[in-house]
């Protein structure tokens, strides 16, 4: 008893020094979790939220234009009824499919839908640049199906059997019909699937990364340099400028394009191609021949120089391969042992290869021995088949849609249809590049709001990461694009939105691939327990154990007040 | 342009070995090779592969296309807007007192790469990215030079003629620091260029460099001289240096249009006895492979021999030539053209070898000794890891006064005292070496850059006139600075490597066989079929020879790398215990406590109550 009788200055002076030591410790908390803490930019997540809450469905509003005979001897007010009434039309069959695409649309990212509206198109007026215009003709002897031509331009024609004086609305059904046919096969095209409705479309595996800019490398391979020799030259540039600049100038506003080529001799291949003698002809001679499932091994990476130091864009390689005398004529065959008339084959995502066989320089078969000279050669004469060959790859690595298979197969099933010849050549036609813009700039916007929310989920999942001013002010741009891809949208003006798509895209990635978008490595927990623990345990031993005493002293305290009472 | 093209085809038409085509092919590859007996066992092989193309061939900026010049090469150079690069990767240091001057200008030791950039405001960037591509092409360390390693001389890297305006200029007045004294101007004379020479001091050369340097051959290793690059061998030898240069030249002495140029150069120093040397197969038995026949590519494909014509080494085969008497002095060289030999084969396709006979294996053989008049050695001197001193010998043993200049870029490590720099001149003529003291070879010019910690290194570039037979030395002091944690190198305790000085001089007088002589005779081979004068005279005038000395391996002061571990654990004990004693002394109270009963003796009077 009396042992605690000296203890009370002392114990009256513990508490406030217990108390003290925890003040000094909860300041220091804050303090030090601040200046601990990394630095996190704001990121607008709610708005990127709210942007991919809204989008069931991307949107892409098109104008139809009705152009009607001018000779109908139609008032304006008839045509114009006739283009309600078919709008009305246009949403009824939209209803009708409706439920089934959505429900289809199940692990899509984002799907596309073509809101379609028809327009009356003024006979003086001329269609805004790049705007389908659907034209209608009368033709009395018309007593088939009705009949479509589709043009080159932007334009389709719409025959129909409807003899001048007749009521309106007949017109009405085959145009719905056109339209929402047309439509729907390119909406399946621009959601990536074929015709049969599957996913993903084959064209989707074959066509290379969507960006603005690609590197076009043309490369001249032989395979001895002997034959190197005798032709060191290929008129590239006069190849170039004949086949491809032509297509590179239609999707101009899309992409950018640099191109370069190389010559090397010596470029051998991985593989050996099968010996098959020909039989009847001659016995000298025999084709060697490649299957498909060579084709995979074709190019010999290791040795044929195809790198590029470009980084930043991708590369897409056209070969043009020249076998040995001692391998000519080397041919690609089917399974049934046809060779293919292309002799060419696309490597998806990668490029083409064409091989190009020398002409027999034995005695002249061919009365004309100056076709000889010429086709040994390779001049632009010899080059014509296998650049066009690479211009039909390059369409299909960019993903530029197939018109005939896509569209102009399910039109066939209702109308007759008639295609200008055009559209089978190299170059662009308007309904394909309108197409492919749709295409690329729903992309891109399904693209971009896709890395928007995994931006927004790697910041939250990685608490120990700095996210700087940078980022945000990127994601606050990317966002600000995507907004102004709709407003371009509105306004009709396809181009100028599929730049801000792209725009919004590279924003997006380029804060998603960020250097810096890393969890901070300096500071693993080991290090840090390392760092804490020799200071703070013998720090805290003392003040615990204090506590501890003092909390039961007072108990002791208590129980003798109670025992007192007693 | 076309015309032009025209008429260089025309004139190559003679030569090519193409003669059809439907267009003219302005592109050319020459491949030669030089072998050169150094001393009685060590035999010089020298790779020269050559690539000129008109610059205008390759096409606009975003749209070219490549024959016979490498892609790769032209990609980076016109990304990077490079005017003219050399990177040399090199195994071994050269012995210029036994082997005289290596045949390639550019040998130093390890990797140098010396860069000439187009200047404008984004040259960092370009010239990292320049860098990075190399390294990556290479598959070498080039990305990590940076501003640590690299500096900017003034005058070294000219080309030999505005050298040579620049040593003949009259004395100028000893100047402190002079600023920058040449307008630095591009080749071209209008777009103003940055010159950058680098070092990596430390980086070995193997098989994965020379693999993608092969790759850049037109024929790459499939056919031609190109064949004969065998790794194992090139990589068991004395000597292993290989280089590539691309420039752009001015094909003719109005220079309308110029050239790029590719040089692929390989040198190496093979040792007769190591190589089980036969004398019946020369190229067999120095690389162990067969030459079937020249690139079909090349516009000529050639072996060059050289024969001393004392010494008793006989040449058993016949050659196409022999180059005139004074191509090199005390050897004749044959020449010999692959075309030519392929087609004399009498069974195709069993190689082409040369039969070049030593009177015996082991006698030591009356070889002309070299003439080195030039020769510049640096060692660092001092003990103790704080203080250093510099110590360089430059020897003129010519009877002539030799103007040089002297390059020595060292990192910022070492903190150089510029004002202890000092010069000692002695003469050679007094064997004794007491009194031989002449007056002091003072620099007619420097140019000095001060180092920034943790940034650029110092540089020290001075003009020489070495007095004949004489040996210069330089002296000065430097500190060892001490590196940050990070900076130091995987294996601290090994040193860190500093690159060679340079000494570089114009072409030194004719008895003495420098890589002037080299590039001469192989440009004389080149030549001689295409009348092609010009090459040669721009050769003649234009011609310079460097020194590389050796290279040092600075001790820093080196920390114990767990130290900051045991800082913190022996701080936060202190602490503790700090506060710890701090905090008992406050909450416990020490007062006397009176005990009943009787006291014990030894027992504590005062104890201690909670």
């Amino acid at each position: 008893m009396a042992i605690t009788l000296y203890n009370d200055k002392v114990a009256r002076r513990r508490v406030p020094i217990l108390l003290s030591v925890c003040c000094v410790f909860l300041i220091g908390l804050p303090l030090w979790w601040k200046a601990t803490e990394v630095y996190r930019a704001d990121l607008p997540a709610d708005a990127i939220r709210a942007w991919a809450a809204s989008k069931a469905v991307l949107r892409y509003p098109v104008d139809v234009y009705i152009e009607f005979p001018p000779s109908a001897g139609q008032s304006l007010e008839d045509n114009g009824q006739v283009v309600t009434a078919l709008n009305e039309a246009l949403a009824h069959a939209r209803s009708n499919v409706e439920p089934a695409e959505s429900s289809d649309a199940v692990g899509a990212s984002l799907p596309v839908r073509f809101d379609v509206h028809a327009r009356l198109l003024n006979p003086e007026a001329k269609p805004p640049a790049g705007a389908p215009v659907v034209r209608i003709r009368y033709d009395p002897d018309l007593i088939d199906r009705p009949w479509v031509h589709i043009r080159a331009d932007q334009r389709l024609d719409l025959v129909v059997a409807r003899p001048p004086a007749a009521a309106t609305p007949s017109v009405i059904g085959p145009l719905t019909e056109v339209i929402t046919r047309l439509y729907r096969a390119q909406e399946r095209f621009a959601n990536d699937r074929t015709s049969n409705g599957e996913r993903p479309h084959p064209a989707a595996r074959r066509a290379v990364r969507h960006t603005r800019d690609y590197q076009l490398t043309f490369s001249l391979f032989y395979e001895e340099a002997s034959a190197a020799a005798r032709t060191p030259d290929w008129d590239i540039e006069a190849a170039l400028a004949t086949h491809v600049r032509p297509f590179l100038r239609h999707v101009a506003p899309l992409f950018n394009f640099t191109l370069d080529s190389q010559v090397q001799a010596f470029s051998s291949l991985p593989i050996q191609p099968a010996r098959d003698p020909r039989g009847t002809d001659s016995d000298t001679s025999a084709r060697h021949t490649l299957r498909a499932g060579d084709l995979p091994h074709f190019i010999n990476a290791q040795d044929w120089n195809l790198e590029s130091t470009e980084t930043t864009r991708p590369l897409l390689n056209f070969i043009l391969y020249v076998p040995a005398p001692s391998r000519t004529p080397l041919e690609i065959v089917t399974a049934d042992g046809h060779p293919l008339p292309s002799n060419a084959f696309l490597l998806p995502r990668w490029g083409g290869v064409c091989i190009w066989n020398r002409p027999p320089t034995g005695p002249p078969t061919i009365s004309d021995t100056a076709t000889i000279t010429t086709a040994s050669a390779l001049d632009v004469a010899a080059l014509h088949q296998p650049f066009v060959t690479f211009v039909t790859q390059l369409r299909n690595l960019l993903g530029v849609p197939d018109w005939s298979r896509e569209v102009i197969q399910p039109l066939g099933q209702v109308f007759e249809v008639a295609v200008e010849s055009r559209l089978a050549g190299s170059s662009l036609t308007t309904w394909e590049f309108q197409l492919l813009v749709a295409k690329r700039s729903t992309e891109n916007v399904a693209e971009a709001a896709t890395t928007l929310q995994s931006l927004l989920n790697l910041v939250d999942s990685i608490p120990n990461m700095v996210v700087l001013d940078r980022i945000e002010s990127k994601v606050t741009r990317a966002l600000d694009h995507l907004r102004r891809f709709e407003e371009e949208l509105d306004g009709r003006r396809y181009v100028t939105a599929y730049a801000h798509a792209a725009e919004a895209l590279s924003q997006a990635e380029s804060a998603f691939f960020d250097p810096t978008m890393l969890a901070l490595l300096y500071f693993p927990d080991n290090h840090k327990f390392g760092v804490y623990m020799p200071l703070f345990v013998p720090a805290f031993l003392p003040v615990l154990m204090a506590i501890l005493k003092e909390v039961k002293r007072r108990r002791n305290l208590r129980a003798a007040a109670k025992t007192k009472a007693e | 342009m076309r015309s032009l093209h025209i008429t260089t085809g025309l004139l190559l038409a003679c030569t090519a070995p193409w003669v059809s085509g439907s267009r003219p092919f302005p592109e050319t590859f020459d491949e030669q090779l030089l072998v050169h007996p150094l001393t009685a066992d060590k035999i010089l092989s020298h790779f020269d592969f050559q690539v000129r193309v008109p610059s205008p061939a390759l096409g606009s900026s975003d749209d070219q296309h490549y024959r016979l010049f490498p892609r790769l090469i032209g990609q980076i150079i016109q990304k990077y807007e490079v005017e003219e690069f050399h990177l040399t990767f090199t195994q071994g240091h050269w012995d210029y007192e036994r082997w005289g001057y290596p045949p390639e200008v550019s040998s130093a030791p390890s990797l140098e790469l010396r860069t000439r950039l187009r200047d404008s405001p984004d040259l960092e960037e370009r010239w990292q990215g320049f860098n990075n591509a190399l390294s990556g092409l290479f598959c070498a360390s080039i990305n990590f030079i940076d501003e640590t390693t690299t500096s900017e001389p003034r005058w070294s890297f000219q080309p030999a003629e505005e050298l040579r305006s620049v040593l003949q200029q009259p004395t100028t007045p000893f100047p402190a620091i002079s600023p920058a004294l040449l307008p630095v101007t591009g080749a071209n004379g209008t777009t103003p260029t940055v010159l950058r020479h680098s070092f990596l001091a430390r980086e070995n050369v193997c098989t994965e460099n020379l693999t993608p340097w092969i790759k850049l051959l037109p024929c790459q290793a499939q056919a031609g001289l190109a064949g004969l690059l065998n790794s194992y061998r090139l990589y068991d030898t004395h000597f292993h240096s290989m280089g590539i240069h691309v420039t752009s030249v001015c094909p003719d002495a109005r220079c309308i249009q110029r050239e790029l140029q590719t040089r692929q150069t390989l040198t190496v120093v093979s040792d007769r006895h190591r190589v089980a040397y036969q004398p019946t197969a020369l190229l067999a038995s120095l690389f162990d492979r067969r030459l079937t026949g020249a690139c079909p590519l090349a516009r000529s494909s050639r072996v060059l021999v050289t024969v001393p014509e004392t010494g008793g080494v006989r040449l058993d085969t016949d050659p196409t030539a022999w180059l005139p008497a004074t191509s090199l002095p005390g050897h004749r060289v044959a020449e010999f053209d692959l075309y030519h030999l392929a087609s004399q084969q009498p069974h195709p396709g069993t190689g082409i070898d040369l039969a070049l006979t030593w009177p015996t294996v082991d006698s030591s053989l009356g070889l002309p000794a070299p003439v080195v008049p030039l020769t510049v050695h640096r060692q660092v001197a001092g003990h103790g890891l704080e203080r250093g001193h510099l110590l360089v010998t430059i020897t003129n043993r010519g009877d002539q006064p030799q103007t040089v200049t002297y390059l020595d870029t060292l990192p910022w490590y070492l903190n150089v005292y510029f004002h202890t720099l000092a010069f000692h001149t002695h003469s050679l003529e007094d064997a004794t070496g007491g009194s031989g003291d002449l007056s002091p070879t003072a620099p007619v010019d420097m140019y000095l850059q001060t180092s920034l910690d943790h940034g650029r290194p110092s540089a020290m570039e001075l003009k020489l006139v070495l007095a004949p037979r004489s040996r210069t030395t330089l002296t000065m002091d430097f500190d060892k600075a001490f590196l940050k944690y990070t900076e130091h190198p995987p294996d601290a305790n090994r040193g860190l490597n500093v690159g060679s000085a340079i000494l570089t001089a114009l072409d030194l007088p004719a008895p003495v066989v420098s890589s002037c002589t080299y590039q001469r005779l192989l440009l004389r081979a080149g030549t001689s079929r295409t009348t092609d004068k010009h090459d040669e005279e721009k050769m003649v005038t234009a011609c310079l020879t460097r020194l590389y000395t050796e290279l040092f391996l600075v001790n820093l002061p080196t920390p114990d790398f767990s130290m900051p571990y045991n800082v913190i654990a022996f701080t936060c004990t202190v602490l503790a215990f700090f506060f710890g004693s701090m905090f008992n002394a406050l909450i416990r109270g020490y007062t006397a406590v009176e005990v009943e009963g009787e006291l014990k003796a030894g027992e504590p009077e005062a104890k201690k109550v909670d």
